[in-house]
């Protein structure tokens, strides 16, 4: 079989290597390397509401919508669902929230429960998974197949969503969209993979 | 099916720790990476070898300038002594590189690798585990552990008279530090006078009075918490 595009990122050293985009979508986040173990590389949006800020491959799409994996360890500094959304995972746009996309939603709408969202670039839904939200690092990843996207936290699956799927190439991103008005929301990360199957 | 990297490196469920692996290959080292700086002693040069895993040479050259304590450092910070981005624990990682001396031991106060706060060459300051020669002391390759108030109080040989060969080096670091090279260990620590800061990878050189621009080459490295 010949190899499949497969990318890497250790989020370990100086700085975040250049073949990554940092986009504020909306006010002015920060993004740094933490200097901590296992610290990773962490993303600050800015301190009013609906600011969000992301890594990503400047509309670089190389990952299928029906046959590619995304894996990431994250962790969120906020907690009452009400706060800030973590997001990571696939999306074919990332200043348009409604393009195509497969994502992790940690947390939303008063809730702590992580979400698995879709797009199918006309209809966005998301599903909640059976997880408690917390605070420490998990491992996420996210399968996008040819007839279902499935989200799994800390190798269970928890969400496996049928409906607004992604038809287009996507990209990978990480980050974080300020919901609330209590200051700057932060989301560390130190690892990433991401494959076409 | 394609199977992902993180499963063959983690047990399956398991919530990976920090780690960073670096191959030191293609055009140029990547600075997005690593600081490639002098401590104001010379000019260094770090260049990627033309070579094909030779004893000649191969990875990346870091090279001191021809002058007396002429000096080069690889790390994380764009200061000279300044703080490396520390992700790995002083009590539960590992450290292995693969690496080289280019020059004898009388060339260098110091050529120096592994895990440390600092960029820096002299294999010197606080928190660091190292491998390391030194043209003052035996010409055997050594180890070196600066505890986090300073103490070089675990400073040993080990059983290799350095030579101008690759070697695969490992350091463990846990409730005592142990330093292997090609697989066979040779120091094993006493739970005293360790590390208690975090650390990062590190590497570095200081020229002695020989002016001769004394140089290592390194062409691995792989840290990871655990």
């Amino acid at each position: 079989m010949a190899y499949k595009q497969h990318f890497i990122e250790w989020f370990s050293g100086k700085s975040l290597p250049s073949y990554w985009n940092t986009t504020n979508v909306t006010g002015t986040g920060t993004f740094a390397m933490n200097d901590s173990v296992d610290g990773g590389f962490s993303i600050s949006s800015g301190a009013n509401a609906n600011d969000e800020s992301y890594i990503n491959f400047n509309n670089k799409r190389q990952f299928s919508p029906t046959g590619s994996v995304i894996i990431f360890v994250s962790k969120k500094f906020f907690t009452g669902g009400s706060d800030g959304i973590e997001m990571g995972g696939l999306r074919s746009n990332i200043t348009n929230s409604n393009a195509d996309n497969a994502l992790l939603e940690n947390s939303s709408g008063g809730s702590e429960i992580p979400n698995l969202r879709t797009s199918d670039g006309s209809s966005t839904t998301k599903a909640a998974s059976t997880a408690t939200g917390d605070t420490s690092f998990h491992a996420w990843s996210i399968t996008c197949g040819s007839s279902n996207i499935i989200l799994s936290e800390d190798g269970v699956t928890e969400v496996t969503k049928t409906t607004n799927r992604p038809r287009i190439p996507m990209q990978p991103f990480y980050g974080v969209l300020n919901s609330s008005v209590s200051g700057a929301d932060v989301v560390n990360i130190r690892y990433m993979e991401c494959y076409n199957t | 099916m394609t199977d992902s990297i993180y499963d063959q490196l983690n047990a399956h469920g398991t919530v990976a720790k920090q780690r960073v692996v670096e191959t030191f290959s293609g055009d140029a080292l990547d600075t997005d990476r690593w600081s490639a700086i002098g401590g104001g002693n010379g000019t260094p040069t770090f260049a990627m070898d033309s070579y094909i895993d030779a004893n000649s040479g191969g990875g990346l050259k870091v090279t001191a300038g021809a002058i007396v304590n002429g000096d080069a450092g690889l790390g994380s910070n764009d200061t000279w002594d300044g703080l490396n981005i520390r992700h790995f624990s002083p009590t539960g990682s590992v450290y292995i590189d693969v690496f080289k001396n280019n020059t004898a031991v009388s060339t260098a106060k110091s050529i120096c690798h592994g895990f440390g706060e600092r960029i820096r060459g002299d294999s010197a300051g606080l928190n660091a585990a190292i491998f390391r020669t030194d043209s003052r002391q035996t010409l055997k390759f050594r180890v070196r552990i600066c505890s986090g108030a300073g103490s070089q109080a675990n400073d040993a040989d080990t059983s290799m008279t350095a030579d101008l060969n690759w070697h695969s080096y490992k350091i463990e670091c846990d409730s005592t530090y142990k330093f292997s090279i090609d697989g066979v260990l040779e120091y094993t620590s006493p739970t005293t006078n360790l590390p208690t800061g975090a650390m990062a990878p590190m590497s570095g050189i200081q020229g002695s009075a020989e002016s001769t621009a004394p140089s290592y080459s390194i062409k691995y490295v792989e840290c990871y918490n655990t």
